[in-house]
């Protein structure tokens, strides 16, 4: 008994640890992008276009291929700049969660034409970056689920802070589904994000039954992991 | 319906990718109609129809290599003569605007009849436009309209803005003229626009792009 309990508790160390490899990776990944490619790109941006203050002037076809090669440069930056917040939201280091939440449901409403509605707290109170990380992950994993799997195109996202806890709540009202006839292939988003949250000392509930739509849960408390 | 001796026969050129149907095709219409040519792909087609003179072309708009539409483009500039009917697979009412807006005289779905064929033919070689009464109205492709506005967002502006130029039926030739880059480079977004969107073929790349230009026309 004792010995399986130490199993599970290795894998799900094991678990944690390579949740958390990952994330530095991706973190490690899009600071090269943000601060190597894209200031590489701005000062070739810059270099280029000094080409136009060089006399004799271009001739019209000369500029037309230079403005194109520009907005081809514009568009290679918005493309990084979307990889590498995709990598990692350095938004919620710089701006907070709550900026960081309002941008994700910003996001998810333009690419997958949900209506979300928020529910956040005039002021979040400081959160450690790592848990901040697991609920901001944890919201757009769930917010995917909705617009791919639910079929319903509205959901809630409500986050709550009291002196005891964070909770965050995603909610659909769309077709739900049996825990017990799930897809293992839908499945391994549930089983991420439930590990995200144990790695944040945090607890994760999904409730949800055929055509009763969704909700998933996830529950911090205040006190930091170190207290256990 | 027997041809009166002095009228000469019409001349028919022949365009689908499957060679079996392609073959169908030819046999079916032979006994009333001179086929001067067939293709299975786009690339040939208008030199073909250039030295063979048809009458009218039968074309297919999911073609391997080029968009049936792009086709229908370069045929109404370089051989304005000769009447274009679309049958397609696609009888959609989307592709059968396109297909009449970039010039085409006739629209049908793949699943009518040689009857129903060689009646659009009559009339579309005497000037009229047909479009088969099995193409739905508009009205059905609402859903879709709105559907195709959301893809948008997850373009970055050089692939808004050359899906933009396809859905005014430009080809890619047109497209890197208008915005000063090379044809690699529309190609290349091309494949990005297919990837980002899932769209298996070019063909769907270009009924998204009418799709995205018809949603703008009615929120515009």
């Amino acid at each position: 008994m004792i010995y399986q309990q130490r199993f599970v508790r290795m894998h799900r160390n094991y678990a944690q640890r390579l949740l958390q490899a990952q994330e530095e990776e991706r973190a490690w990944v899009a600071r090269e992008v943000h601060d190597d490619a894209l200031q590489r790109i701005a000062l070739i941006q810059r270099d280029f276009a000094s080409v136009r203050e060089i006399p004799p002037a271009l001739s019209p076809p000369q500029d037309h291929r230079v403005t194109a090669v520009q907005a081809e440069m514009d568009d290679l930056s918005v493309v990084l700049r979307s990889l590498a917040h995709r990598l990692h939201p350095a938004l919620i280091e710089k701006g907070g969660l709550r900026v960081a939440l309002e941008a994700l449901c910003v996001e998810m409403e333009r690419t997958f034409g949900l209506t979300i509605e928020r529910r956040l707290p005039d002021r979040v109170a400081p959160i450690e970056p790592a848990r901040a990380l697991a609920i901001y992950r944890i919201a757009q994993e769930s917010l995917r689920n909705v617009a791919t799997h639910s079929g319903a195109r509205a959901a809630t996202l409500e986050l709550a802070q009291t002196d005891a806890q964070t909770e965050l709540a995603v909610s659909d009202a769309g077709s739900g589904f049996d825990a017990r006839t799930r897809r293992p292939s839908d499945g391994l988003g549930l089983i991420g994000m439930r590990e995200r949250a144990h790695l944040a000392a945090g607890s994760l509930t999904i409730t949800s039954r055929p055509s009763q739509g969704t909700t998933v849960r996830a529950v911090f408390p205040m006190l930091p992991p170190e207290g256990e | 319906m027997t041809q009166p001796s002095g009228t000469r026969r019409p001349r028919l050129f022949l365009v689908d990718d499957h060679q079996l149907l392609l073959e169908g095709l030819k046999l079916a219409l032979q006994e009333k109609y001179d086929i001067v040519g067939t293709a299975t792909a786009g690339a040939a087609v208008v030199s073909s129809c250039r030295l063979l003179k048809p009458d009218a072309v039968v074309l297919d708009l999911s073609l391997p290599d080029r968009s049936g539409l792009e086709i229908i483009a370069d045929l109404r500039a370089e051989l304005p003569e000769v009447k274009i009917l679309v049958v397609t697979m696609h009888a959609d009412r989307v592709m059968a605007d396109a297909s009449l807006q970039t010039g085409a005289h006739g629209f049908l779905p793949k699943d009518a009849g040689i009857p129903e064929l060689t009646a659009a033919l009559t009339r579309v070689l005497a000037g009229e436009r047909v479009v088969s009464d099995r193409i739905p109205k508009l009205g059905t492709t609402r859903p879709t309209l709105a559907d195709a506005a959301l893809g948008l967002a997850q373009l970055t502006p050089r692939q808004r803005k050359i899906v933009h130029l396809l859905g005014e039926g430009k080809r890619s030739a047109d497209i890197a003229a208008e915005i000063g880059c090379s044809a690699a480079t529309v190609a290349f977004h091309r494949m990005g626009i297919r990837k980002a969107l899932g769209l298996q073929s070019e063909f769907a790349l270009l009924r998204y792009a009418l799709l995205v230009r018809l949603s703008e026309q009615e929120t515009s």
